[in-house]
């Protein structure tokens, strides 16, 4: 454990010390206690079938962590790994064709420390082109490095739903949505994928699991939640206050790291100058926001890197500087693309 | 059962106060425990050791309140057994909260053992609403959802209301000529 840790562990302990005032006037009754999802009930369930055990032991070798969804509706059933030519199971084998050729498209937005729950959106690519119930299985990878992406492998049941109709309210498109919820989480990138019966995917997307966002304004992707390409040299991302009326008047500076296969290990690429952002508020009743360009060439020194390769992770370390010179960090983990 | 008749069990060395004691409050030691440990197995490990050294510190110790004796106890063994088993399984959600509070505290680590006291006279410049927030993420281990759920407010909202207090704390101590 590094020393910021041990300091901060050593602090929260010291925290157990106030006065039993304090700690009995914020207990929080168990009964208006938000039910948490069961995370163990689900699992052993599963661990009593027959591929849940197949499954597992894989697992335990990869000393991969559990999983659970939804209380009582959709237990965790036996993953869908395909047979290989000779009939044995294996591991589902992934690859990566183009985003075009499926037929539906996910979208999973961001995830924060505090929502542990992945709402999952399937939309049919044709006006008119219904759903046709391929979403019973999940399966969700962490992207770790360029060596071994699927580090991580959870699997997901949903309901099993009928055909999802195209409606007039998601003008002629069909649209399908589902909520997972997920426990153990670590900070990085991860990829969903929608099984189908035969445990083929039909889409994937990537979306990152970060920290709470502790500075003063809230940040986005630009293209819909959609992380950069490997073609880009600028990280587009949207500044957006936190609350209406709120004028946005900051110091930045960013850092961009190549993450390893070992999560603590990171490698810095460069770090930009600081820079001023200002999103003047003009209506007490609206957010302001404001899509910056966070340039790795400015975080270089002017080289031009181009984010090289294909499902490489990264993280941008966005710096806040406050008034009094105090330094906040976010980091922001990405994955890069080829071909979006 | 209240906490004078369970206290009594212990005095008298009856074995039924541990049953009284798991009875009122165990599913709170358990939540307390799990807040820190997020393993079953673990937590209720540490809520039979809280037992234990409830059964073995009452007498001498009358505690005022059971609750906060035994959330005290069971917070401590918690936290040494996550020390314990860090090497080999993480609890992100709790790193990150100690981590937000320690990035407000400004006290070098020699004068750590102030905190305490400073934190008890902070705790009463802040509103009822702010200082359930602040000790229910801080002491009890719940999360922002939770938090928020409980209290009838956004996640959203949870998390600026406890940026603040953070952001209130440091300049507390800052005030008082605390610095690293």
């Amino acid at each position: 454990m590094n020393a910021e840790k041990t300091r901060a562990l050593r602090i929260y302990e010291k925290m157990g010390d106030i006065g039993d005032r304090y700690i009995l006037d914020a207990e929080i009754p168990a009964e208006i206690l938000p039910v948490p999802a069961p995370r163990f009930g689900g699992l052993r369930r599963f661990l009593n079938s027959g591929w849940g055990a197949a499954l597992i032991s894989g697992i335990v070798a990869l000393s991969v962590l559990a999983f659970i969804i939804r209380a009582g509706q959709n237990p965790p059933v036996e993953p869908p790994p395909p047979a290989n030519s000779s009939g044995e199971t294996t591991a589902p084998v992934l690859d990566y064709p183009p985003a075009q050729e499926q037929p539906y498209t996910i979208y999973v937005p961001d995830v924060s420390y505090s929502n542990h729950r992945i709402p999952v959106t399937v939309t049919a690519k044709e006006k008119g082109q219904s759903l046709d119930a391929p979403f019973r299985n999940w399966k969700i990878v962490k992207l770790m490095g360029t060596s071994d992406p699927h580090q991580a492998d959870w699997y997901y049941s949903a309901e099993e739903v009928g055909a999802v109709l195209p409606s007039e309210e998601n003008d002629g498109y069909a649209v399908y949505q589902e909520e997972l919820t997920v426990y153990a989480w670590n900070r990085g990138v991860y990829r969903i994928y929608a099984l189908n019966e035969n445990g083929e995917y039909v889409d994937y997307c990537d979306f990152a699991f970060f920290a709470d966002n502790p500075l003063p304004f809230e940040l986005y992707w630009v293209s819909n939640g959609r992380v950069p390409t490997s073609r880009n040299t600028h990280l587009e991302v949207l500044f957006q206050s936190k609350y209406r009326g709120q004028t946005v008047d900051c110091e930045i500076q960013w850092s961009i790291y190549r993450i390893e296969n070992d999560p603590e290990t990171k490698i810095l690429i460069g770090t930009s100058e600081s820079m001023r952002l200002y999103i003047p508020s003009t209506d007490p009743d609206e957010f302001v926001t404001k899509t910056v360009l966070l340039s790795i060439e400015q975080a270089t020194g002017g080289s031009a890197v181009t984010l090289p390769s294909y499902d490489v992770v990264y993280e941008l370390d966005l710096h806040y500087k406050t008034d009094s010179g105090e330094i906040y960090d976010f980091p922001i983990i990405f994955a890069v693309h080829d071909n979006e | 059962m209240n906490d004078e008749s369970i206290i009594s069990l212990y005095f008298a060395r009856d074995e039924q106060a541990i049953a009284e004691t798991a009875a009122v409050y165990g599913a709170y030691c358990h939540r307390l425990s799990m807040n820190i440990l997020r393993d079953e197995g673990e937590a209720e490990e540490c809520v039979n050791d809280t037992y234990l050294k409830v059964w073995n510190s009452i007498p001498p110790d009358r505690p005022l309140s059971m609750r906060a004796y035994l959330g005290r106890i069971v917070r401590n063994l918690s936290l040494n057994r996550y020390k314990a088993m860090l090497r080999r399984k993480r609890n992100r959600e709790l790193e990150a909260c100690m981590l937000e509070l320690s990035a407000c505290v400004t006290l070098p680590d020699d004068r750590l053992d102030d905190l305490p006291a400073l934190l008890d006279d902070f705790l009463s410049t802040l509103r009822d609403d702010e200082r359930r927030l602040f000790v229910g993420r801080y002491w009890h281990g719940y999360t922002a959802e939770s938090l928020a759920g409980a209290y009838g407010i956004t996640p959203n909202a949870a998390v600026l209301r406890l940026r603040r207090t953070r952001e209130k704390l440091r300049a507390y101590l800052t005030e008082r000529g605390y610095k690293i």
